[in-house]
């Protein structure tokens, strides 16, 4: 069969039916092809059909052309239907497939639905239902990838950093076509955030692409594309030049690319601007890559400098200068070598000298960020606080507190610090202030109700510090403190419960001890209090009562079900409370 | 014996609200009365809603497969939550629920269901009786309807496509609703979706197309301008036919009256014998999508009849105005157990509907069968697919099984090759009703692609007279992996 001809009259029908039929009575191009079908038509009778609807159409008048026309194009549409090409000529290649892992390709669409709306509208609540997503490992279901990869560009600039870091990486290479087709070097964050996924994902297939943006980008773009630079030696005469850049954040890009690079053009490029008013830049741009020679620079620099601000008359200059060695503290973080640990220590050994210096920034603050980065250090230096705890400023006392806690073993750091608790020091004496840090330390890493239910302490504390507090009814920090299996704890517990009064400060504190250490009366306790509250019908106390009532165990059930049960209870307490038994029953069948 | 899991009261809620409602009530004591039919073929209740009367509620098991729901709240979801939680209440402690004689009110209602049921059946052995004036009468409006379809037609052919703007795409379609006066709602929605072509996803006329995507519609409205033509036609002829012979059955051979928009009763298809006994379907793929020109939101379930092999739909149409009352459809992951299936008339992806359904899990055993139905020839496959399409009212996007050897891609482009070595191009191109899904073939599993069975819609692109093909799930030997939704 000609289908040549055959797709020519259905240009020519296609053709008249956009202009209109009235165009069509006498059409020359129409004519043209009356002559081949006819001639098709002696071999295959169904060309003389399309000739034949062809002729009427040419020989049409206004009135009748419209259905000619629509005659003639129905009849080449159903042959041409019969026609259509299949197949594809050519070598099969198999496909690089980045099978996305898991099973989860049965999610339901009533489950699926709501979350491809969360990422791709806008409206408040989406970035937790995300996140959960998330969590439970949604987003292996391939029919999320093409809504995850429009988050990219969302509204809301928290959720498209979250879905570009977390989500689509998992996708691999098989994202990667998808990327770049809808890249736009002139673009704002949604296509910075496409080029460093490239980069991230394959930066041998990102190169050309950031290369070109370099030049024909967007200001975001930019700074994303030199931020992907430093692999290739070539890149090098660039950066430096876009190390000279008048924006800032260009600058920062440049001088992260050029940490990257082995090369002594590039190393000159960073010391000068070490020494140069891009100090600050540099310390933010070398965060996640420090090469060690910037490090030994910076050291050097830093000696030298504080060993000359204390001959500094001028206050505004000395600020300055501390300022200055602030940075190149800051560069050293968290890369304590030996000579950098013995620069810090120093540092802090000069606490006496460097207390002097009372510029804006002043001496001090020159200790404190010693000791913040000694804590962040390695054994010896944090060793070296924790000996010279009595001797730093106050100021530093909790971050010394803190690396203890971390590093010492349980009986150590009760042995180290319980000392400093001291019920009896004067209000803003240096003893006071040290035994505050110490109690509000242990409150925060193992008491406020809301922090131990969402999360395990990593080590459990020497039972010594619950014992002081019993022993000195100091029933805040006994709450904070309690824990499980503890012999004097339940008969202290038990002598409050007979008291309420003891109690009404802290009966959320004290809710939390009693179900932290599965008190027999811990349900009894909430529940009570729960009931109260829903009577008084206060929304906050009752929010955070059903908190409480969802982390009691299963036996709390039939109570809390019959408090859902009653017929006066406002709609939303009535509502948290059937999350909180949910939550419970859950928890029960895990 | 009522024999219901959570599962299948979450899957009877009409949406996931009502479900976590209905839970809520139960957690909230909000069930004054649970009780059971000495038979254990009813569940009834009282729950205490907003008013001073509690709402008298119960899901009547009686049948099984189709059990009935009723409770006297204002509520127009179906079922409400009342009766929702009903069920949950008994999934979760069947022990509370008491022995109690159904009230006489209530088993009056029962005796009229099973009185209903018996009736039916009555009815489908006995012809149906046919108000001959009347149905005369509407078969004259409808050809008066088809007349106005056609000077509407004609005069878009005469006008030209490239001439639409959006005051005749607003005359079009205030006239289209004299197509709905006429008993013609079928013929309104065709005649709606060719001005839809020009419009935006808001449906209304897009003044601001460029040019060069215009360009690319014409080719779709010159396609649905030759299937009004069409429906013009064979309308007419069928509308005259049954004028003649008012007795004349509802065309059963072709699609026509469906097209014309003819609502099927079950009753008419059991009549015109449109059945199959002890059906068993799996569903492929389901799809929620937004149809702009008939105003509503369409739930579609593409699903296999593992007897016979045929790939079948089923349609859940809701309305904007109604969408809130009307059950939402969800994807189904078990095999669907019908003693009565009904099937509309129509070749390829006919529409299927049943009034009785039974779930039971779907095992190795039902994918090797959808294996064993699959085409494992694509050059007969697409013939048999051509063939179809030429009918100018026919489906225009079959959807098919295809057996593959592979899928790779040739310069670039995926395809799909059988066993012979006979290729199909897969694309997402003018396929708009189910999310692009092509590019995610490279993110099944590597043996996802090697020897399986492909659910395909099928296209042809008359621009390049090629016939491609979607992917819409792949179901291997213990899995649909679902492409769309």
């Amino acid at each position: 069969m000609s289908i040549a001809v055959l797709g020519e009259v259905y240009a020519e029908t296609r053709r008249l039916a956009i202009a209109g039929s009235v165009v069509a009575p006498g059409d020359f191009r129409l004519k043209k092809l009356l002559e081949p079908l006819k001639k098709a038509g002696a071999k295959a009778p169904v060309f003389a059909k399309v000739a034949e609807s062809v002729e009427e159409v040419i020989n049409s008048n206004d009135k009748s052309s419209a259905t000619s026309l629509l005659n003639l194009s129905s009849l080449v549409c159903s042959i041409l239907y019969t026609q259509g090409a299949t197949g594809a000529e050519g070598e099969l290649e198999s496909i690089q497939s980045s099978a996305v892992q898991a099973k989860r390709t049965q999610i339901s669409a009533r489950m699926l639905k709501p979350l491809i709306e969360a990422l791709t509208s806008t409206g408040s609540g989406r970035l937790e239902q995300i996140r959960s997503a998330i969590e439970l490992g949604l987003f292996a279901d391939l029919r999320l990838v093409r809504p995850a990869f429009k988050a990219i560009d969302d509204v809301y600039g928290e959720i498209a950093e979250m879905v570009t870091e977390k989500v689509l990486p998992s996708y691999g290479k098989a994202i990667l076509a998808e990327l770049k087709s809808t890249f736009d070097a002139k673009g704002k964050g949604g296509h910075a955030r496409r080029l460093r996924l490239m980069h991230k994902i394959d930066p041998e297939f990102a190169r050309e692409t950031v290369k070109e943006s370099l030049s024909t980008g967007s200001s975001e773009v930019k700074v994303a594309a030199i931020e992907c630079l430093g692999n290739a030696p070539e890149d090098l005469s660039f950066l430096i030049e876009q190390s000279k850049a008048k924006a800032k954040d260009v600058r920062q890009a440049a001088y992260h690319s050029l940490c990257k690079l082995p090369d002594a053009d590039a190393f000159e490029v960073l010391v000068k601007a070490i020494d140069g008013k891009d100090l600050g830049v540099v310390r933010h741009a070398v965060r996640k890559c420090k090469p060690s020679k910037l490090i030994e620079v910076a050291l050097d620099r830093a000696k030298k400098l504080i060993s000359e601000v204390p001959s500094i008359k001028d206050k505004k200059k000395q600020g300055d200068e501390v300022s200055r060695s602030l940075e190149l503290i800051g560069i050293m973080r968290n890369e304590v070598s030996a000579e950098v640990r013995k620069f810090l220590q120093s540092c802090v050994e000069s606490t006496e000298s460097l207390s002097k210096i009372k510029s804006t920034p002043a001496g001090l603050d020159i200790v404190e960020s010693a000791v913040d980065a000694l804590s962040e250090g390695d054994a010896a230096s944090i060793k070296f606080i924790i000996q010279q705890r009595d001797k730093i400023p106050t100021d530093c006392f909790g971050t010394v507190f803190d690396a203890g806690l971390k590093t010492l073993s349980s009986k150590d750091f009760y042995k180290t610090f319980s000392p400093y608790i001291n019920r009896s020091a004067k209000k803003n004496s240096p003893e006071f202030d040290r035994h505050e840090t110490v109690r509000e330390g242990l409150g925060e890493h193992f008491g406020y109700h809301w922090v131990w239910m969402n999360s395990d302490p990593e080590k459990p504390l020497d039972v010594g510090w619950l014992n002081d507090a019993i022993a000195a009814d100091d029933l805040e920090m006994v709450l904070a403190l309690a824990q499980p299996k503890h012999p004097g704890l339940v008969k202290y517990i038990d002598s409050k419960l007979a008291n309420p009064k003891s109690i009404a400060k802290t009966d959320w504190d004290f809710a939390a001890a009693l179900i932290r250490i599965g008190h027999p009366k811990a349900t009894e306790f909430v529940i009570e209090n729960l009931t109260a509250t829903l009577k008084k019908k206060t929304n906050y106390e009752s929010y955070t009562w059903c908190y409480m009532a969802a982390r009691l165990g299963p036996d709390a059930l039939p109570q809390l079900e019959a408090l859902a049960g009653d017929p006066k209870l406002g709609d939303r307490a009535g509502d948290r409370l059937v999350d909180a038994i949910t939550e419970i029953r859950e928890r029960a069948k895990k | 014996m009522i024999s219901i899991d959570e599962s299948y009261v979450d899957s009877a809620a009409p949406n996931a609200d009502a479900a976590k409602n209905g839970r809520s009530l139960v957690l909230k004591k909000k069930f004054v009365n649970l009780n059971i039919s000495d038979d254990k073929t009813i569940l009834f209740g009282e729950c205490q809603g907003s008013g001073k009367l509690p709402y008298q509620c119960s899901c009547d098991f009686i049948r099984p497969g189709a059990p009935t729901y009723r409770c006297n709240c204002p509520s127009r979801q179906f079922p409400c939550k009342h009766s929702v939680g009903l069920m949950y209440a008994y999934v979760q402690n069947a022990a509370s629920f008491k022995v109690a004689e159904v009230p006489e009110d209530l088993q009056g209602k029962r005796e009229k269901v099973v009185a209903r049921a018996e009736k039916k059946k009555e009815v489908q052995a006995a012809p149906k009786q046919v108000n001959k004036a009347a149905l005369a009468k509407k078969i004259k409006m409808q050809l008066d309807g088809i007349t106005l379809l056609e000077q509407l037609t004609v005069e878009l052919a005469r006008i030209g496509i490239g001439n639409m703007n959006a005051k005749l795409a607003s005359t079009i379609e205030t006239r289209a609703k004299q197509l709905g006066d006429a008993y013609l709602p079928g013929a309104q929605s065709a005649l709606l979706a060719y001005t839809t072509n020009f419009s935006d996803g808001s449906g209304k006329f897009d003044d601001k197309i460029p040019p060069s995507v215009r360009e690319a519609m014409y080719s779709d409205a010159l396609d649905q301008l030759g299937r009004l033509h069409a429906l013009v036609k064979q309308g007419r002829t069928y509308l005259e036919k049954r004028l003649s012979d008012p007795e004349l059955k509802p065309e059963t051979e072709s699609p026509i009256a469906a097209w014309l928009g003819h609502a099927w009763q079950l009753s008419e298809l059991r009549e015109a014998g449109l059945t199959q006994d002890k059906a068993e379907l799996l569903q492929l793929a389901f799809n929620s999508h937004d149809d702009v020109a008939r105003r509503e939101f369409v739930d579609t379930g593409i699903w296999v009849e593992l007897t016979s092999g045929k790939v079948l739909t089923t349609k859940t149409f809701r309305p904007y105005k109604a969408a809130k009352y009307i059950k939402s459809e969800d994807s189904f992951f078990q095999i669907a157990q019908v003693p009565t299936l009904c099937v509309y008339p129509g070749d390829l992806n006919a529409r299927c509907r049943w009034d009785e359904m039974l779930p039971r899990p779907a095992t190795s055993e039902d994918y090797k069968k959808v294996r064993s139905i699959a085409s494992a020839d694509f050059t007969a496959l697409a013939k048999a697919v051509k063939n179809n399409l030429k009918g100018p009212l026919s489906e225009k996007q079959p959807i098919c099984l295809l057996r593959f050897k592979t899928i790779g891609l040739v310069n670039d482009k995926f395809v799909i090759e059988d066993k012979s070595g006979n290729r199909l191009a897969l694309t997402d191109r003018g396929m708009s009703e189910e999310p692009s899904s092509v590019e995610l073939l490279r993110l099944v599993p590597a043996d996802a692609i090697k020897d399986q069975v492909l659910v395909g819609r099928f296209r042809h692109d008359l621009d390049r007279c090629q016939l491609e093909v979607k992917p819409l799930s792949i179901v291997t030997d213990s899995e649909v992996i679902r492409l769309t939704l």
